[in-house]
């Protein structure tokens, strides 16, 4: 065969693969949503939001988190009772083998098998039912895709703050809408966090005496946190814990003051400030320096002065810094240069 | 009577000292006891003597001096201490009771700054655990893992 007889078909071949790989996104997206059988996308996102509420299930998940310049991976026996019970049996690796997690939708009980003590907190438990259209209007929802995850058919959601940077992928189950994985990109870092199922049961009706704390015998109960309750202005946080904050109403970013409360633990008084840009948590905790010591964790981040040091675990990212006589520590979900961003507008006041 | 005791009591019996129960106790006794009234003999004749001797008169300043020295005050003494070691025992505990003070406030100060980020990571964790799409056993790892933390124990490393 000659090669000028072989080369149409090698051209209609290209043109078939090109055709087939070149599609425009809008073409994409309906094509995609087709597979969900007229399903939209918020009804997917609104399905997640209140999976919680309405199924309980046990699996094995892998977390693979990045902390500093180094990826942890995490496996744990992870049960959940609606609307807001948690057990967690931590597998792997040896450092967290045995740690067992507790909440009862009121209280977390944690207890740490090697040192044979049981450390007290709040709740972790997700929002109560209702707030999830405020919540949904904050992001931007596509449809990327629709695949399976451990044999389950999900819907591959991409949301992006519509303030901000950063993207969350879930995959959602599209019987009963639990994330069966999930994903965290900063748009500087990639890829910092995954969670994923490698195996799940649902419906399982879990005894509530699971989800109960069993303090072990001889186990120390400790809560290393003073709890205290909510205020809902800075200046009622400023009383409370007894030296002058000054902080404004709104933030770079679109986040606002929605109240604070006073944190104690051990001689550290500081004062703790609730923001939100309506999806993303920010808090902003502001002690006396004089009181605090030099920083000694975290990278130095020079544009905010010599005692500014930046942390990470996943997407969540701390910033901290001198001003005033004052240290200020900023916690949130967003890329670090947003939060030294959001920093230095606090600088400048 | 016992007759040491007696004699003890004849000074005060010629001086006319005693009680009137004990002096006629004294006579009662000196009438039948030879020795002693011998020995009451030798005393009068002793005071007679004496106070035959002429009192020396006192200069007339005497008194205001006495009372100017109990009313002036004694020089002020700066340091006093019976013992050389218990001064120095004194002051090292002053040096321990103002430096154990400074020395703690110090760590406690490096104590905070260690824990604060976990301090405030483990405040906040609740209101990460609130958006509905975060995945709550990530929240509570990063939760448990501050709140050893806090307890000072290191929850990845050695171990």
């Amino acid at each position: 065969m000659s090669r000028v007889a072989t080369a149409p078909p090698v051209l209609l071949i290209l043109l078939s693969v090109v055709s087939l790989v070149w599609v425009s996104p809008a073409a994409s997206q309906g094509a995609v949503e087709r597979l969900l059988g007229g399903v939209t996308v918020e009804q997917i996102a609104r399905h997640a939001v209140i999976a919680p509420q309405i199924v309980d299930y046990e699996g094995t998940k892998v977390l693979s988190v990045l902390r500093g310049q180094t990826m942890e991976t995490v496996t744990v026996s992870e049960a959940h009772k609606r609307p807001n019970r948690m057990r967690l049996e931590f597998l792997s690796p040896e450092s967290v083998a045995g740690r067992l997690v507790v909440d009862d939708g009121i209280q977390t009980w944690h207890y740490e098998p090697r040192l044979h003590v049981v450390i007290q907190g709040p709740t972790l438990r997700p929002p109560a039912e209702g707030s999830s259209d405020r919540l949904l209007e904050r992001y931007t929802i596509s449809l990327l895709n629709v695949e399976e995850v451990i044999g389950r058919q999900t819907a591959v959601l991409s949301l992006k703050p519509r303030q901000g940077r950063g993207e969350r992928r879930l995959w959602i189950d599209r019987i009963t809408g639990v994330a069966l994985r999930t994903e965290e990109r900063d748009p500087d870092e990639g890829l910092v966090s995954t969670t994923y199922f490698t195996r799940i049961s649902y419906g399982l009706n879990f005894p509530a005496a699971l989800f109960l704390p069993r303090i072990p015998a001889g186990a120390r109960v400790l809560s290393p946190v003073e709890p205290s309750g909510p205020l809902s202005s800075a200046p009622q946080v400023a009383q409370a814990v007894g030296f002058a904050i000054n902080v404004p109403q709104t933030l770079p970013g679109g986040f606002t003051l929605v109240g604070g409360e006073p944190v104690h633990g051990g001689s550290l008084r500081a004062a703790y400030l609730h923001y939100t840009d309506g999806a993303r948590p920010l808090g902003l905790f502001i002690a006396p320096a004089a009181r605090l010591g030099p920083p000694g964790r975290g990278a130095a981040i020079s544009t905010l002065g010599t005692q500014a040091r930046a942390m990470g675990w996943g997407s969540t990212r701390m910033v901290q810094w001198e001003t005033r006589g004052m240290r200020l520590t900023l916690i949130g979900p967003l890329p670090l240069a947003d939060l030294v961003q959001i920093a230095q507008s606090l600088s400048a006041r | 009577m016992s007759t040491h005791r007696i004699e003890r009591q004849l000074s005060a019996y010629l001086d006319g000292e005693l009680a009137a129960e004990d002096a006629a106790e004294v006579r009662a006794h000196l009438a039948g006891c030879e020795s002693c009234r011998a020995e009451v003999e030798s005393l009068r004749a002793t005071k007679t003597l004496v106070g035959r001797l002429a009192q020396p008169s006192l200069p007339a300043d005497f008194a205001a001096g006495v009372w100017s020295r109990i009313e002036r005050p004694s020089p002020r003494r700066w340091f006093w201490w019976p013992r050389p070691a218990m001064a120095m025992a004194a002051v090292a505990l002053a040096v321990i009771l103002v430096a154990v003070p400074l020395v703690r406030g110090h760590l406690d100060r490096l104590r905070a700054a260690e824990v604060g980020p976990d301090l405030f990571l483990r405040a906040y964790a609740p209101a990460a655990a609130a958006d509905p799409f975060v995945d709550r056993a990530f929240i509570t790892l990063v939760s448990t893992d501050a709140g050893l933390r806090l307890l000072g124990e290191e929850p990845r490393g050695s171990r």
